[in-house]
């Protein structure tokens, strides 16, 4: 080796170097509070003539732990967002105040109370107190979800932009790097690579990312999602998030949308699954998509079960007033969204619950499809309707089919057609629809924040039987009524209406003139003419025999047992419509020929509880649909109510557990990291001693060449 | 592994965190008496806590559904024991009236008694109860059950009601029946069965009467047709001097054949009949159908039978046993009902004392799960407490290190 520098030269490279060791040093020293400071150091290797070659300054850091801590940065940030928001749910939850279930149990426990004392008007406006208050209680939770709903969005957008931003700064950083790299070769640019790789940490929050270097070479850093859509590309373009929703708007899904802003390229987008997005964007979707709209429609559907059937039970029954009952709840009607590549966007359709189904409506929405055109007046066509999660894809019944119905649609103003699910719709527009348009329906959705009263009289609820059974008192028999029900009170004396029943609507039941046929009057007398033979009798006087039952097997179900097997046949009239004259009644003992037993409208019959010990039995009875796959499979108000609280109560639960674990594994490779990047103040406390002896050191060789020069002059003089 | 200065900050002040949180949860538990504060604390205990909450307030409403049933039902002992009562007075009267050597002012001061009785039956039949509700009405309990109205020709007392019942929920599967209707209680009492001679086709009667109710009961019951009217003649022909016929005018079959002697007592089902007549000639018996009689008009007939100075004896047995037959069934209609009321009194009871029994295994089942154990929660919050100050302790020795300090 050749080594032919003086030593003013290497004294000055040496000189340099502790310079610039110190100069590290002292960077690291007083960066150790920089957030995403890496450490620097600065290594020389010799030069080949003697002395210190330039030496290059770079940070040190492991690239595994980096790249390990962005994945758990990104598996806490989903885990975080997820539990933050659960957790929300489920605190609300928790309060006793805010308890569903109690203002349920209280509601059932103001109707037992008034059905033991019928005519007390205390007791029964306690019930609408007990009515108005478990109402409040299922729209304020309703309200809350809805409001959690509007946070989510506004998160999702806050989180879109944030990552749009970051994004951008990665590009611009890429670029500014590869203009600084070029012009030094005694450093890094570090302060920009710290910035971006900060950046990069913080995007990996929101999505989950997966970091490669450039396949151009040089220093750029590519960014793809950690399914594969690149964010960040190689020659500084980028893709960045829109957020639409389609159909729902008020839904927001992501796109990727690249901005290449050139002359000679398009522009493109790409959707993207939200459920593997990972990061802090994935866990809101997951949340809005497992646990706050399951929820929402969950609760909906409760309060439209317990609603309806409590108005259908209210209308089997005579009021205070004397009146058939009405409905207590009102169930408001809901309207469709139209798809956005529906031919005419300002079409609608309108859907309600069918009343008295308030057992079939599940947690499913539902996509209307038209399927040919219109055709006749009024116009008709058929539409598919099909059972939809509520995240848009398919709804797949036990057997892993879709569940579809095609039906026959007449569409005119105020005619609603049956469909699956308990629903009803309205396609109002008649011939203006057209092949292929598309509507989605989703009755569960607003139910449990646009529930309210239908009447805040206590009148109105029907305690009472509207009819009543009266043996006369000279039958010789010993047959006692066992029951009676009534279960049809629709009032349509022109019989439009196929529901239509005997009741005529003025306080009693129909007579001949009034009745759906010519010949015969409501049924309303019961005559033996054995122990087991009776004919069945309207209110003409004389009485016209209706039917004959010979040897019925038992007394039960009397006006049925008629329809079925009298002789002469039941009249067409009455069979055509679907529950006439839609009272029943039973009998136990042994009637004597010539017994009667008359029905006839409970007038005054104000202390007769049998209705009301029939809503307080709602309670018990299966009527909130507990599976969306179609099967049939029923629980009681509560036990829907405590599993949407063991629901929300598992997923926070779990929630917990994934955001303890990730924390944990964050922690470590943090840790893992942060060990060979971050600063050690003792470390540094040694180098600055180690490098200020070098550079005396190194300032003695100067010295020392000094000396030695005027030793030699000192010589020659 | 190298330790940074920020790696020895970061772990102390992430264990402190997690020490503080610990025990800022177990004080919560402790301060509450709740170990189960959220859903998430154990989603399935949560879920079987709101069940058994359900639960147990329904057993509370059901307690007050057999306090109030229970009340309804004594009330209605009590006012059918106070009926009871006071017929049984009833009963010893007239039996008394029976008695040959009394005489009409006698008699009257009989009848005035049985009057009061006649108005007291009266008045517990139309029991109110604290509402103000006629308790026998049935369903129409706003008005009164009984009317009386002495100048009627026909039903003296009238039933304004209706013969509906209500029934109160004592448990989920256990319903009784807490009222009754005054028409099945006191209106749908049966009567004497009786007949009446339709016709007398040249023999002559003498006498007849019913001697032996109970066969005739149940000749009458067992032949009694409710539809053709005709079944129920029956025609004695002489058609000996020994011997009787007895045919039924509607199917006109031969019944049975009766000994006959003119002039003396012949017996035919409990009844007996003095018939004088030749061969041919016939008598037509009717058999009555039966009848529904109230107690209280069952009680005013008598007394207007025994304030009737012109009152023959005959008259007077057939109403003395009228009124005792009506009096023996209407009794017995009421210890029914009494019995029934006793039953359904035990069946609340026993449906309560099953309703206290559940009630404690429920409170105990949701006290389990979400109740907190203090003695564990206590030595708990002990140990974290020890660990958050040997934490808080030992920071500040750690951080207090450094060469800085040195050089």
């Amino acid at each position: 080796m050749i080594q032919n520098a003086d030593l003013f030269s290497i004294a000055k490279t040496g000189i340099n170097a502790s310079s610039r060791l110190l100069n590290t040093t002292s960077n690291n020293i007083a960066n150790i509070n920089s957030e995403g400071y890496v450490r620097e150091r600065t290594e020389f290797t010799s030069r080949l003539n003697g002395g210190v070659d330039f030496g290059f300054t770079d940070r040190v850091f492991d690239v595994f732990a980096q790249n390990q801590l962005r994945r758990d940065t990104s598996l806490v940030g989903e885990a975080q967002a997820f539990y933050d928001r659960v957790e929300g749910l489920d605190r609300i939850l928790a309060s006793e105040a805010n308890s569903i279930s109690q203002s349920m149990t209280r509601f059932f426990s103001s109707i037992q109370t008034a059905a033991d004392d019928p005519t007390s008007m205390p007791a029964r406006d306690a019930i609408m107190g007990e009515a108005g208050g478990m109402l409040n209680r299922v729209t304020q939770l309703g309200d809350f979800i809805k409001s959690k709903e509007a946070e989510a969005e506004l998160q999702i957008q806050q989180s879109v932009d944030r990552a749009n931003d970051l994004i951008n700064q990665i590009g611009d950083l890429n670029e500014a790097i590869a203009v600084v790299s070029g012009s030094s070769v005694v450093d890094t640019p570090s302060q920009l690579l710290n910035q971006r790789d900060q950046a990069i940490l913080d995007l990996a929050e929101i999505v989950s990312i997966e970091v490669r270097n450039s396949p151009n070479g040089g220093s750029g850093l590519t960014v793809n999602l950690t399914t594969g859509e690149s964010l960040v590309m190689a020659d500084g373009s980028f893709n960045v998030f829109a957020v639409g929703g389609e159909p729902d708007f008020t839904n927001r899904e992501l796109t990727l949308r690249t901005s290449f802003n050139s002359p000679t390229k398009g522009e493109s987008s790409i959707n993207i699954r939200e459920e593997s997005l990972g990061g802090g964007l994935g866990g809101l979707f997951k949340y809005r998509e497992q646990v706050l709209e399951p929820a929402q429609r969950s609760l909906g559907k409760l309060s439209i079960a317990l609603a309806d059937a409590v108005n259908t039970q209210n209308k089997q029954g005579l009021d205070y007033d004397q009146q058939l009952g009405s409905n207590i709840f009102n169930i408001p009607e809901f309207r469709a969204i139209n798809y956005p590549s529906n031919s005419d966007l300002s079409l609608g359709v309108k859907g309600r619950i069918t009343p008295g189904s308030g057992a079939d409506v599940s947690n499913n929405d539902y996509r209307v499809t038209v399927l040919n055109t219109p055709a006749g007046t009024p116009p008709t066509f058929d539409v598919e309707v099909a059972a939809l999660k509520n995240n848009g894809s398919p709804q797949l019944d036990r057997d892993g089919n879709p569940i579809t119905q095609t039906l026959t649609i007449s569409a005119e103003p105020g005619v609603y057609n049956a469909t699956i699910g308990g629903m009803e719709i309205e396609f109002a527009r008649g011939s203006d629809y057209a092949t292929g348009d598309s509507f989605l329906l989703q009755p569960a959705r607003e139910a449990a924040t646009s529930l309210s009263l239908a009447t805040t009289r206590a009148e109105d609820w029907a305690f009472a039987s509207p009819i009543r059974i009266n043996g006369s008192i000279n039958n010789l028999g010993d047959a006692q009524v066992t029951a009676s029900r009534a279960s049809n009170t629709v009032v349509d004396t022109s019989f439009a209406n196929p529901n239509a029943s005997a009741f005529d609507g003025n306080g009693g039941l129909q007579d001949i003139t009034s009745s759906p046929s010519g010949s015969f009057g409501a049924p309303v007398s019961i005559r033996f003419t054995s122990e087991n033979s009776y004919e069945v009798l309207d209110n003409s006087s004389p009485a016209n025999v209706i039917s004959t039952v010979n040897s019925a097997s038992d007394l039960t179900n009397l006006i049925d047992q008629a329809k079925n097997s009298g002789t002469p046949a039941w009249p067409a009239e009455f069979s055509a419509l679907t529950d006439y004259p839609g009272y029943d009644l039973s009998l136990q003992g042994r009637p004597k020929p010539g017994d009667i037993f008359t029905i006839e409208f409970n007038t005054n019959g104000i202390n007769d509880n049998s209705n009301a010990v029939a809503l307080g039995q709602l309670q018990q009875m299966d009527f909130v649909s507990q599976s969306n796959a179609g099967n049939s499979s029923r629980a009681t108000f509560n036990e829907a109510y405590s599993s949407l609280v063991g629901f929300v109560g598992s997923a926070a639960a779990t929630a917990d557990v994934n955001l303890q674990a990730a924390s944990v594994m964050q922690a470590q490779s943090s840790d893992w990291f942060e060990s060979t990047a971050g600063v050690s103040l003792d470390e540094e406390a040694a180098n600055l001693i180690q490098f200020q002896q070098s550079y005396a050191a190194a300032a003695q060789i100067l010295s020392s060449a000094q000396e030695m020069f005027n030793t030699i002059l000192a010589v020659a003089r | 592994m190298r330790v940074t200065t920020n790696l020895i900050y970061d772990q102390n002040l992430r264990a402190i965190n997690n020490s503080q949180s610990s025990l800022s949860d177990i004080q919560t538990q402790l301060a509450t008496g709740k170990k189960l504060l959220r859903p998430s604390d154990d989603p399935v205990g949560a879920s079987q806590v709101v069940r058994l909450t359900e639960e147990l307030d329904k057993i509370t409403q059901y307690k007050r559904n057999v306090d109030l049933a229970t009340n309804n039902l004594e009330l209605q002992e009590t006012s059918l024991r106070g009926i009871k009562d006071v017929v049984d007075r009833a009963r010893v009267l007239v039996v008394q009236s029976g008695n040959g050597i009394l005489s009409a002012d006698d008699r009257k001061a009989l009848a005035s008694e049985i009057e009061q009785i006649r108005n007291q039956v009266i008045d517990l039949m139309n029991t109110q109860n604290a509402a103000g509700d006629y308790i026998f009405s049935g369903y129409q309990s706003q008005s009164q059950a009984f009317e009386f109205n002495p100048s009627a020709q026909t039903d003296v007392i009238k039933f304004n009601g209706d013969d509906g019942t209500n029934d109160i929920q004592l448990s989920d599967s256990v319903k009784i029946r807490t009222t009754t209707s005054g028409k099945t209680l006191f209106e749908d009492v049966p009567a004497r069965l009786s007949y009446s001679i339709a016709a007398t086709n040249g023999a002559t009667l003498d006498t007849s009467g019913v001697k032996n109710q109970g066969t005739f009961d149940r000749f009458h019951q067992i032949n009694f047709d409710p539809v053709n009217a005709i079944n129920n003649r029956y025609e004695f022909t002489i058609v000996s001097n020994t011997q009787i016929d007895v045919r039924n005018a509607g199917t006109g079959s031969l019944i049975e054949s009766i000994p006959f002697n003119s002039g003396v007592n012949t017996q035919f089902e409990g009844i007996e009949m003095n018939i004088s007549g030749s061969v041919g000639e016939s008598v037509t018996l009717d058999l009555n159908r039966p009848e529904k009689k109230n107690i209280a008009e069952t009680l005013h007939t008598m007394m207007l039978l025994l304030n009737d100075s012109a009152l023959n004896p005959q008259a007077l047995a057939t109403g003395i046993d009228d009124t005792l037959v009506g009096i023996d069934n209407a009794m017995s209609q009421l210890s029914r009902e009494n019995s029934s009321i006793g039953s359904r009194l035990n069946i609340a009871e026993s449906v309560n004392s099953s309703l206290l029994d559940s009630e404690v295994t429920n409170e105990r089942a949701r006290s389990a799960i979400e109740d907190v154990d203090y003695a564990q929660a206590s030595s708990d919050f002990a140990r974290q407490e020890t660990a958050l100050e040997a934490a808080f302790a030992s920071f500040p020795r750690i951080a207090n290190l450094s060469l800085f300090n040195f050089i």
